[in-house]
């Protein structure tokens, strides 16, 4: 088979380089092992944890963070040019890279962000919360939401907040088995008339509320049911907040990233692992195989490695040393096992920083030489403590963007010297 | 003589907080036990079966040092056959003991001794003969049948005795004795540490316990002291003022993500590092190590990269399997080992039981030390400490621990068998996971509402019910209690599932969000710890996703 260009990883920086290059008329599939980290995502896009200032000195405090490579300029384009393709997936973000906000943490604390799905609640400062009337409404049996933390953090913050647990008839069903009542499996049965009822339980406690917030379980396909919730519910603002574990929100997203891709004219190979390449004379890379089409050799001209780190399989720790699995790609981590972690895992971890080495163009090193027909973005690359800095979403957007543009420039020069 | 730091003792000395001003009415009980170790409890249970009063105190949990920390072995006492044929003869005994007391703790698993090509088959003739010199069934068979019996064997083998070993759960062990104990009277103060004694005219009449939670102390009397706190009875004796001459022991030991093998794996060879294998709910430990550490480190309990490789070679002889199998987490306990009074330099260690009368051995009457011997002699320690109590106290009373089950352990016949087992739980896994945990208690728990059967910890099937059941009835502190009474987060996840749900649970009935929040982050580092010296492959994948999960979405981290 035979293509433009080959993605590795259906995750969001996958997503996000596919649907880019697609949009420009290339032929391109995403070949993907089914694991993305924007299952569990926290409703909002990060850039940074901290504010904007701080960025500007990245150069000179982070001198090997792919933030660099992107460049200050290019990532305040990028941010606005992903909330427009979200918006065309069908998804709306609030927020842009001039000022951020701040979003709800599951056990009520604020943390800053920049671009946050609508149906999340923000606030656009701490004292915004000063004496806001505030529900917040649990399900019933439901285990990964937390009211009384929410109620008790925002009460900190000058909040007035009352707890509910409301119960639909719809749920009880769930519990016929002990791990179905998660978050997806509310959101399946949160339609038609089970959402009335809901929009009719929680009408009934809101009085004297300005704002409930509601565990995020509304709408896997898309962000049309919350929306009729919200509609129902008036004249209260009505907002998720963040559940532990799976995210609803999230699952979505990947679900309209995904089909805006195949919309587009994208090829998603779901469920496959790229287990092999190989090479041309001139050591380009020139194909892919993978476990489900062993026989079958995936061609392109390009190629873009969007594993992830740890989580998603594009780095692998054995009890040795840290490896890019697929390509055997220059990896920057520590040596000895024993520095590879920190002493609390709530506090700086050095393997967050650890992935494959880069030139100036997002092409991974491989015996210290640039692979030059290949592409490494976001959580593959070294350099980024996602949790840490706040950034996870932040670089894989951006070089994932920039690659897509690498390989539509560098193709647009091809074109131009063979005509 | 070097292992004590210079001042220490005299330290300890001091900060003795001595005979205090005590306003108010103090508590009187016939005997303190001091150390919520399954020694301790077990104690705490023979006195109260006995009629006395009780009261067991313990600095941190229940089962939080070696009790904790050791292989969770049912030893046949084969292993001790050749080289202290009484502690063999002693282990055997306790081992049928508890099989009928503690029925819902122990999976009769079986053992084999294997002998590799690079081991001497000669041993396996002297070790069946030690073994039943000390009464242990141990029945030489052929590398085929062991084969057959436990297929994650060590195909190589050249030899193979079967013997009477088993896994004991001790986290449920010594839960069960100390609710025996409450259930005969007895009471129990968990994070209550032994800041001093009270001692009148040569002898101990109290004790001064400070309430680690709050700071506040708090003195009681007592007509005996026991002191049981295992390594840290050497601290416990000096503040006291007598001194016993003891020999930290570390021990080093790894988990598996999964259980590999079905039996007990041992090598038959003169004991040494690595050569146990136990199964045990829903894992494979292999341990352990033994090296002599300083006192200044036995609170540490920290693994080295060492540590690891020697376990991990030593396993993967025992289970090739495991070569290739994921490690879930490391840990270490230290063991008590006492040496002969005439013995300063610790060189003659007997792992065999240690029951000391101070008033005999140095004049301080109403004060004893029961130390040494092992999880498997725990019943036997505490009977013969309670015979000593009982006649200080010249009180008469049979010991009827050998013969009484434990909580968890009284239904009959019926968890006795597999299909007995099969009748006795129920169809939900929360409840089957329950039952499996708390044998006959699981009665206690009660899944009235669907709701109770909701899973808490999907690894270990922990329900609503069960987290609740133990937070009523168990004595649950913190978060990390809760694990030691009901397994949360001792699976394959490590706790970033279930962590933040048993804090939900533990936030409605039991304390503030605010500190319930608090110990999430500790039940987190807490795990991490284990984890890290491990953290490779698939743990690493998890402890990235934690970090992820707790710092990135929950903002636990945030300063």
């Amino acid at each position: 088979m035979r293509y433009e260009a080959i993605i590795i990883g259906g995750g969001l920086g996958g997503l996000v380089s596919g649907i880019r290059l697609a949009q420009a008329g290339r032929r391109v599939a995403i070949i993907s092992a089914g694991k993305s980290a924007l299952h569990f995502c926290s409703g909002s896009l990060e850039l940074w944890s901290k504010w904007r200032e701080e960025l500007l000195g990245l150069s000179e405090s982070h001198p090997s963070h792919p933030y660099n490579i992107v460049g200050l300029e290019r990532l305040e384009r990028y941010t606005k040019e992903v909330k427009e393709m979200f918006r065309r997936a069908g998804m709306s973000l609030v927020g842009d890279f001039e000022k951020p906000h701040y979003r709800l943490t599951p056990i009520g604390g604020l943390k800053p962000a920049w671009l946050t799905l609508e149906e999340y609640v923000t606030f656009g400062a701490k004292s915004d919360l000063e004496g806001r009337r505030v529900l917040i409404v649990g399900l019933e049996g439901y285990l990964d939401f937390y009211p009384e933390f929410i109620a008790s953090g925002l009460g900190r913050l000058g909040a007035e907040c009352r707890v509910e647990k409301v119960s639909l008839p719809e749920l009880e069903r769930l519990r016929e088995s002990a791990a179905e009542m998660r978050a997806v499996g509310i959101a399946r049965q949160m339609q038609g008339e089970a959402l009335e009822r809901l929009a009719e339980k929680v009408s009934g406690l809101a009085e004297g509320c300005d704002l409930v917030l509601l565990p995020a379980v509304f709408g896997l396909a898309d962000e049309e049911c919350f929306r009729r919730f919200a509609r129902m519910m008036k004249p209260a603002e009505v907002r998720v907040a963040p559940t532990v574990s799976a995210s609803v929100p999230g699952v979505r997203a990947q679900r309209l990233l995904s089909e805006e891709f195949v919309r587009l004219g994208g090829q998603l190979i779901q469920g496959d692992r790229v287990v092999s390449y190989q090479l041309d004379r001139s050591g380009r890379i020139e194909s892919l195989s993978t476990i489900n089409h062993a026989d079958i050799l995936f061609r392109a001209d390009d190629f873009i490695l969007a594993t992830g780190s740890f989580f998603g399989r594009g780095l692998v720790a054995t009890s040795e040393n840290i490896v890019e699995p697929i390509f055997g790609l220059d990896v920057v981590a520590a040596e000895a096992r024993e520095e590879w972690c920190g002493e609390k895992i709530l506090g700086e971890q050095p393997f967050q920083r650890f992935g494959v080495r880069v030139d100036g163009r997002l092409h991974p090193l491989k015996g210290g030489r640039p692979v030059e027909n290949l592409y490494a973005v976001g959580s593959v690359l070294a350099g980024a403590d996602a949790v840490k800095e706040g950034c996870g979403a932040g670089v894989v957007i951006s070089t994932a963007l920039m690659a897509a543009d690498e390989i539509l420039e560098q193709n647009g020069k091809r074109k131009e010297e063979s005509l | 003589m070097g292992l004590w730091p210079k001042g220490w003792r005299e330290r300890v000395k001091e900060k003795n907080g001595g005979p205090k001003a005590m306003e108010q009415k103090q508590k009187e009980y016939d005997v303190v036990i001091i150390g919520g170790g399954v020694t301790g409890a077990g104690t705490a249970r023979d006195c109260a079966l006995r009629g006395l009063k009780v009261l067991l105190v313990e600095r941190k949990d229940l089962a939080t040092g070696a009790s904790g920390r050791n292989h969770g072995l049912l030893h046949s006492g084969a292993r001790y056959a050749v080289t202290d044929n009484e502690s063999a003869a002693e282990c055997i005994s306790e081992n049928r003991i508890l099989r009928q007391i503690a029925r819902h703790c122990v999976e009769p698993t079986d053992g084999l001794f294997i002998t590799l090509p690079e081991d001497d088959l000669g041993y396996q003739e002297q070790f069946v003969g030690a073994c039943r010199r000390a009464g242990i069934d141990a029945e030489p068979i052929s590398p085929e049948e062991a084969r057959r019996l436990e297929p994650s064997v060590n195909p190589a083998l050249i030899g193979a005795v079967r013997v009477p070993d088993a896994a004991i759960d001790p986290f449920r062990l010594t839960s069960a004795n100390v609710l025996d104990a409450r259930l005969h009277g007895a009471e129990v103060l968990t994070y209550h540490s032994v800041e001093g004694f009270v001692v009148e005219q040569a002898r101990v009449v109290g004790v001064v316990l400070r309430n680690c939670t709050t700071g506040e102390s708090l003195t009681v009397r007592s007509r005996v002291v026991v002191n049981a706190a295992g390594i840290w009875g050497a601290e416990i004796a000096l503040k006291a003022g007598v001194e016993i001459n003891m020999y930290p022991s570390k021990g080093a030991l790894l988990v598996f993500g999964h259980r590999v093998n079905n039996m007990v794996l041992n090598r038959c060879r003169v004991p040494s590092d690595a050569d146990i294998l136990v199964p045990g709910n829903t894992i494979s430990l292999i341990g352990t190590t033994s090296e002599r550490i300083p006192f200044e480190e036995i609170d540490k309990n920290e693994v080295t990269a060492r540590e690891v490789d020697i376990l991990l070679e030593g396993g993967a002889k025992l289970a090739p399997a495991l070569s290739s199998t994921r490690v879930l987490r490391a840990y270490s306990g230290v063991r008590p080992l006492v040496a002969a009074d005439n013995d300063p330099s610790c060189r003659n260690i007997s792992r065999g039981i240690v029951c000391i009368d101070h008033a005999e051995r140095d004049g301080l009457e109403g004060f004893v030390t029961i130390t040494g011997g092992k999880l498997m002699t725990y019943r036997l320690m505490a009977e013969r400490v309670t015979d000593l109590v009982c006649s200080k106290l010249s009180h008469n009373a049979e010991c009827s621990t050998a013969t009484t089950p434990l909580p968890g352990s009284k239904s009959g016949a019926k968890a006795e068998s597999k299909r007995g087992r099969r009748e006795f739980v129920a169809k939900r896994p929360g409840e089957r996971g329950a039952a499996s945990r708390h044998g006959d208690r699981v009665e206690q728990i009660g899944f009235q509402r669907a709701a109770d059967a909701a899973l808490v910890c999907e690894c270990e099937r922990v329900s609503v019910a069960e987290v609740e059941y133990a937070i009523r009835s168990l004595d649950v502190t913190h978060l990390d209690d809760l694990r030691r009474r009901t397994r949360i987060g001792m699976g394959t996840c490590q706790g970033h599932i279930c962590a933040m749900r048993a804090a939900g649970i533990m936030a409605k009935t039991k304390t503030t969000t605010e500190r319930a929040t608090e110990f999430v982050a500790d039940f987190v580092e807490e795990r991490w710890r284990g984890v890290r010296p491990v953290a490779w492959g698939d743990s690493l994948v998890e402890a990235q996703f934690t970090q992820w999960i707790y710092d990135g979405i929950c903002g636990l981290g945030d300063k």
